[in-house]
């Protein structure tokens, strides 16, 4: 099996991309994948997507299209507020296993 | 891992405000009057609000989380306030929506690596309603106090 590369993205890149970022590694794991997490601020998603070429981006602060064309984003308030963590995590799974 | 509590003098229980700006200054000047930021802090979580909002809705009580760019701060801290009444922030990541806060915890962080585990602590007690009820019903700064070393436990 692959490892799957994230992208978190959060404004300053300070606080909650390093929360989610961890969950992300941790929710992930717990349902058999292979993850590298990369953190980022908002600002330096264009050229972060360039150089990791990400599989999906989790994000905490909205990321326009035109700096990540193509990657499948989900919104990661789930893994900063507890609710409905399971099943962001499932969904984000999901996707990564139909890249296969 | 250095050892973190939190400090009485970046702590305030039930205070009055009538806005989430209001209360941002109060608390990031509490911050720059104990040190642990520079004073530019304080305009800094102001107009990153504004830009990157940290509203959460949490379960049962509205919690937010500002924080700014790290050159402003000189010692990690987090100052925490308790809301008399609730102010609206904007939601992270969905501005065009707001929640009611009633909690606030205003992040002063150098460098996320080595804050994690402070940072992923304070991200459990956010998803602990109970917990969140307990430091909402503390009516003075030494209960807070004792409530918030006790969870955060480092």
């Amino acid at each position: 099996m692959r490892k799957y590369k994230v992208l978190t993205v959060c404004g300053t890149g300070i606080a909650t991309s390093t929360v989610a970022a961890e969950k992300t590694k941790e929710m992930l794991k717990a349902r058999g994948l292979d993850v590298e997490v990369v953190e980022a601020k908002a600002s330096e998603v264009a050229s972060k997507v360039q150089v990791l070429n990400p599989d999906v981006i989790v994000h905490t602060t909205p990321v326009s299209d035109s700096a990540a064309p193509g990657i499948k984003k989900f919104r990661g308030l789930q893994f900063l507020t507890g609710i409905g963590m399971d099943k962001l995590a499932d969904e984000i799974a999901d996707y990564l296993k139909s890249l296969e | 891992m250095i050892k973190f509590s939190f400090d009485k003098r970046t702590v305030k229980a039930r205070v009055k405000t009538n806005s989430h700006e209001e209360i941002l200054r109060q608390l990031a000047t509490m911050l720059y009057q104990a040190g642990y930021v520079a004073e530019s802090f304080i305009d800094a979580i102001i107009s990153r609000e504004a830009i990157f909002p940290t509203g959460l809705p949490t379960e049962g009580y509205g919690v937010a989380i500002p924080h700014t760019d790290p050159h402003h701060v000189k010692e990690a801290m987090i100052a925490i306030a308790t809301l008399e009444k609730p102010v609206n922030f904007k939601i992270m990541g969905n501005p065009d929506e707001e929640i009611e806060v009633t909690i606030v915890f205003m992040l002063a962080m150098r460098d996320s690596s080595s804050q994690l585990q402070l940072l992923s602590n304070l991200m459990s007690v956010i998803q602990d309603i109970g917990l969140l009820k307990r430091i909402y019903a503390s009516e003075s700064e030494e209960e807070l106090l004792a409530i918030l070393n006790d969870a955060i436990d480092l």
